[in-house]
């Protein structure tokens, strides 16, 4: 059976929003605080980076069924978490912590803008750049190992989805911004050392 | 409306709390018969309605609690915090205590009432009642197919009234209702759209006009053992007229579909297997489940059918019926039905069980002397530690684990604080014991549904609290925000994943 046709006009606007959120949160991610990060440990986040996002740009067969008090409830969680991990752990000074932080942030944003249900797709990505905060997997050859695995990953998930078909992706409502952009200028601030 | 009385009428050790006219003058009477099943509880008796959620004096208690919370936290932050997490310590040990030995009552087996098939065959037609089956259905294309499975039902068809029950403005279902075989037991009964818009109104509705003796209900997914009505019947003569009521067992037909719906089936098993027995052997009220109950017509009336603005009029109704001198006993007899294999549609239904389970319990407990004897000592035990505990335990639960994750990965003295000796060896009987009875439970059900497939899934159940406590956090914060939404759970995703995989694998 050939795949529908898929309405490219219709659907390129709602791909760009989805992508400038993930490229917001990649920002957000890189603005937490950390030493000075190991060429293998950016080899992990970028692998994490492609294989997010082609997790959320292939085709899946799920219901439609959103829950926004979900997304509220999980979304604070994310961003109490990256505040603790911030604060308590002193993500400037240790690794592990910043990427702990960071990776909570990027989740608790998602979860608020793009839903439970987009965030969860993209949540296998997420051991990625935890693994590259591990020192013991910072190493050139470590990073190349995990950035062809991500690659490998996604290359395979987008030869067996296909692209996101239309009527997949929602439209994000700009309103669902505001709470994740102030929340995460706060815990970015409080880690980086900004005290009131 | 001169119909309903304003003070429950108590004959017999039984309580009515709603005279309802004659089916058949309802049936004339149009205009009656909606009021009646919007508002007949909530007129007559409406301290058994959940049409307001607190009395003025829970109201009052709850902003004392919730001050005294707030000043004890704000003057004396480590006391206020020793003295909630030790109360609260208590209410864990005292719930998995509750739990536990209700698991044993009911795994000891013999509470469930067993009808064999050639019983059921056995009793002649003419001894049979005229039988009710109520099917609400709401946004259903397939009731051809609803239908179909009802058709297996082994009863009489001149003493059966299946009424389908559909919304006025559900146009998706009455086309295919209308493509429906006519047949002479099968009705389609078309409900208003007022408000309130849920299932337990549409049921009022189909119910008040049926002049049958007993009465069923099942959901549209529902498939049930075929000779369901006949076992009930049985069974309810069995137990004499002081049982209003039998539930028959709930199991899943996709219950291998992936790990939720794994876990969903290990949660019914012990449910129905374990937990409603073990409340019928300890004569505590038991909780109805949302199909699959076999009624007594005469009780249901009398006891006002159910509340329209309850989100579990179910478990509601199984407390009303307990109140008003009723017993309510557990049928061997299994009803399948879809278990919901998508965690955010899983998310929604639980979290209206468990506001429903609040909103219950807060119903029930406006006269806590009245109730108390109405209900007996264990009633009330089972009240406050089932039907509230369940819930608000559940969302305390992330609160203990992030205290917990934060103790782990900060040794913070200031956590350290909160837990004097005393409460932290209770805390830890909890987190050891409990967590590990609770995985045993788990593990138990399995042998005992004769599953070992569902053994991985019993020992990964944790996962599954981490989402019972979103569904119990999400509960609590719409108890607050939108006490009587109904948050309809989808149904059909079993089908429509099926065909999606199937789609693919073509392609």
């Amino acid at each position: 059976m050939t795949p529908p046709p898929v309405a490219l006009p219709a659907l390129r606007p709602l791909v760009l929003q989805h992508a400038l959120v993930l490229g917001a949160c990649a920002c957000l991610w890189a603005a937490m605080p950390r030493p000075a990060a190991s060429p293998g440990s950016w080899m992990w986040n970028i692998g994490g980076l492609a294989l997010a996002t082609t997790l959320v740009f292939t085709r899946r067969h799920q219901p439609h069924i959103d829950d926004r008090d979900l997304d509220r409830i999980l979304g604070c969680g994310g961003l109490l978490t990256a505040a603790w991990a911030a604060l308590q752990w002193d993500a400037g000074e240790h690794p592990f912590a910043a990427g702990a932080a960071a990776t909570s942030l990027v989740l608790g944003c998602l979860f608020w803008v793009l839903g439970t249900r987009e965030s969860c797709w993209a949540l296998p990505a997420a051991p990625a750049p935890l693994l590259g905060a591990v020192p013991a997997l910072g190493s050139v050859p470590a990073g190349a190992v995990g950035l062809a695995a991500c690659l490998l990953g996604a290359v395979v998930m987008a030869a067996r989805r296909g692209p996101v078909p239309p009527g997949q992706l929602d439209r994000v409502d700009p309103r669902r911004l505001v709470v994740p952009a102030v929340a995460a200028s706060l815990v970015l601030l409080a880690a980086w050392g900004w005290s009131w | 409306m001169g119909v309903v009385l304003v003070t429950p009428d108590v004959t017999q050790n039984r309580t009515r709390f709603l005279s309802v006219p004659p089916a058949s003058v309802l049936a004339e009477d149009h205009d009656q018969l909606v009021e009646l099943s919007c508002h007949g509880l909530a007129t007559a008796a409406p301290a058994y309605s959940a049409r307001s959620v607190l009395v003025r004096w829970q109201g009052v208690v709850l902003a004392v609690l919730t001050a005294g919370l707030l000043a004890g936290l704000l003057l004396s932050p480590r006391t206020a915090g020793v003295v909630v997490i030790a109360l609260v310590v208590l209410a864990y040990i005292a719930a998995l205590g509750y739990r536990l030995a209700l698991f044993r009552l009911g795994a000891r087996g013999g509470r469930t009432v067993m009808v064999s098939d050639e019983e059921a065959r056995s009793v002649p037609d003419d001894q049979l009642p005229t039988y009710t089956v109520l099917v609400p259905v709401f946004h259903e294309p397939l009731l051809g197919e609803l239908v179909e499975r009802l058709e297996r039902l082994d009863y009489p068809r001149h003493l059966l009234d299946v009424r389908l029950l559909l919304e006025a403005d559900d146009t998706e279902t009455a086309d295919a209702a209308r493509r429906i075989t006519p047949r002479e037991h099968v009705r389609v009964v078309t409900v208003p759209s007022l408000d309130p818009r849920t299932k337990p109104k549409a049921c009022n509705y189909g119910f008040l006009t049926a002049e049958s003796a007993m009465c069923t209900i099942y959901d549209a997914e529902d498939d049930p053992d075929s000779l369901q009505l006949r076992r009930a019947v049985v069974a309810m003569r069995r137990l004499g007229p002081s049982y209003a009521c039998v539930q028959a067992r709930l199991g899943f037909y996709n219950s291998a579909q992936n790990m939720l719906t794994r876990w969903f089936t290990l949660d019914y098993g012990s449910w129905f297997t374990n937990m409603l027995p073990g409340l019928v052997a300890l004569g505590a009220p038991v909780p109805l489940g949302g199909t699959s109950n076999h009624f007594r017509s005469d009780v249901l009336r009398d006891v006002g059918a159910w509340d329209p603005w309850n989100v579990t009029e179910d478990a509601d109704l199984g407390l009303r019926l307990h109140r008003a001198g009723y017993r309510v006993g557990v049928l061997g007899s299994t009803t399948l039905e879809e278990a919901n294999p998508d965690a955010i549609n899983w998310v929604r239904q639980r979290s209206r069980w468990y506001k429903g389970y609040i909103q219950t319990f807060l119903v029930h407990v406006r006269s806590p002397r009245l109730v108390t004897s109405q209900l007996g000592a264990r009633g009330v035990a089972g009240l406050v530690v089932f039907i509230a505990g369940t819930p608000l335990l559940s969302a305390l639960n992330g609160f203990f684990w992030a205290l917990t994750a934060m103790w782990f990965t900060s040794h913070d003295p200031a956590i350290a604080a909160l837990f004097p000796p005393v409460v932290y060896y209770l805390g830890m009987v909890c987190l050891v014991l409990g967590n590990l009875s609770v995985l045993y439970m788990g593990v138990f059900t399995a042998r005992q549904l004769e599953r070992p497939d569902l053994l991985p899934a019993a020992l990964l159940m944790p996962l599954y609290w981490g989402l019972m406590w979103l569904a119990a956090l999400k509960a609590v914060i719409q108890l607050v925000t939108a006490p009587s939404y109904w948050e309809k759970t989808t149904h059909g995703l079993h089908r429509q994943q099926t065909t999606a995989a199937e789609a693919g694998g073509a392609s």
